[in-house]
């Protein structure tokens, strides 16, 4: 179009693009919002594929959880996990991702009752978001169930390959797994909700009254070895309990959500 | 333009010299160099006289400016640095591109930093037809293909005007 004009440009900034090896542009775009790359991806194939790279997602998601935005990064998934819709007749999960407003309807988990929350989370180590159900107690009064003293979880994996906060997403699996609980005075009413924090799962109860919380982690998930790593005193809340969901855990810190107001 | 034989002054303090792709050299204080992680492995190989065939006279006068200054990064003149450093990624595309080439290939991590950041923070809103014409990229798609990949992220297009200037 306006080629005339350029041509003496051109030689010199021909000169620096062949210089703009691949490692310098996926360390710009790692430093890009999600929008943007997505927008990106329509300037030519090589970019595309840049883009769509795994090994890219991966350091642009170490960018992005390096950044300050941590929090604001963190509500996302917040809403995303709030964007699981679930109906006891009809159980249903459907997963949002809010950067990309991609919605994914989730194939039916096969069991029978869901009775308490879900959680969302992400484990690091295997690059996958995980759905947590709580609470299928499957027959109460199965001898099998009841025979550790505890009571079963169904827990639903489904590894999502989302990328960090990036676009395409795929269902790679589906599967089921079933988690024993912690042996001992475990009062199942008294169960809150299952979490993801750290890459480990964790379960919140609170045993004693309304006004402090255990966090119980399971350390090792081949031989259901829970530890009750916290304790929280909740009483400075004064808060109807059922609102709060834990966000995240960085740096020794505890990130709750109270109410829908954060708290550290 | 001209090699600079600039703070010899000094008595004791180690001197190397780096020459550019256009047979300029220039004279630094190794305490400055060293900044930059592959003229410090050369160093500790024993190199004096560095040829960098990669980087032509004009860029890497910057980069030694950029040495310099960051070299002086004291706790107290933060400021002064942070000012610096917006001033320094104030030009041109095409020369932010033979900067940060270079500063890759030197291996200067704070001014890759520096650089991609602000390559990223200026395109961050451009339109895709700006960004093309910026990094001189000829579209490689049939206007079908586009439109595809296109509609795979439709939202990213949309939401109020993209930049469509070249600066």
């Amino acid at each position: 179009m306006i080629k005339n004009k350029k041509t003496l440009k051109w030689s010199k900034s021909r000169a620096a693009i062949s210089t703009l090896s691949k490692d310098v542009i996926m360390d710009i775009f790692s430093r890009l919002p999600t929008k943007p790359l997505c927008k990106l991806r329509c300037v030519c194939k090589e970019w595309r594929i840049i883009i769509d790279d795994p090994f890219f997602k991966s350091l642009h998601g170490a960018h992005s959880s390096r950044k300050p935005n941590l929090l604001l990064l963190q509500e996302k998934e917040y809403r995303r996990y709030k964007m699981f819709g679930i109906s006891t007749t009809t159980v249903r999960f459907y997963v949002c991702n809010p950067s990309t407003q991609e919605l994914v309807k989730l194939r039916n988990p096969s069991f029978p009752d869901i009775d308490g929350g879900s959680s969302f989370g992400y484990i690091k180590e295997r690059n996958e978001y995980v759905l947590i159900v709580l609470g299928v107690l499957l027959v109460r009064n199965s001898p099998i169930f009841f025979a550790g003293g505890g009571f079963w979880l169904q827990m639903l994996f489904i590894g999502l390959d989302m990328g960090t906060s990036m676009m395409t997403k795929r269902l790679t699996k589906e599967e089921f797994g079933i988690v024993v609980l912690p042996e001992g005075r475990f009062n199942r009413d008294r169960v809150w909700f299952l979490v993801e924090l750290k890459g480990m799962l964790c379960l919140i109860d609170s045993p004693e009254d309304d006004y402090s919380m255990d966090i119980w982690v399971l350390k090792d998930s081949k031989n259901y070895i829970w530890a009750k790593e916290y304790t929280i005193d909740l009483s400075m809340f004064d808060l109807g309990l059922d609102f709060i969901v834990l966000l995240d855990h960085r740096e020794g810190e505890i990130l709750m959500d109270v109410n829908a107001e954060s708290l550290e | 333009m001209a090699s600079s034989s600039s703070s010899s002054k000094t008595g004791l303090k180690k001197m190397l010299t780096l020459k550019s792709s256009d047979g300029d050299e220039f004279e630094l204080e190794e305490s400055i160099v060293i900044q930059c992680q592959t003229i410090k492995h050369m160093v500790e190989d024993g190199f004096s006289l560095i040829p960098l065939q990669n980087v032509d006279t004009k860029t890497l006068t910057k980069i030694i400016e950029y040495m310099k200054k960051h070299a002086e990064k004291t706790e107290s003149n933060k400021e002064e640095i942070k000012n610096f450093n917006k001033e320094f990624v104030k030009g041109s595309f095409d020369d932010q591109f033979e900067l940060v080439s270079a500063a890759n290939y030197l291996h200067i991590n704070g001014l890759m930093d520096l650089l991609c950041q602000s390559i990223a923070d200026r395109i961050n809103n451009k339109s895709v037809r700006a960004v093309r014409e910026i990094f001189n990229i000829s579209n490689d798609y049939t206007p079908d293909e586009e439109e595809k990949v296109r509609d795979e992220h439709k939202w990213a297009h949309e939401g109020g005007e993209f930049d469509e200037s070249l600066d």
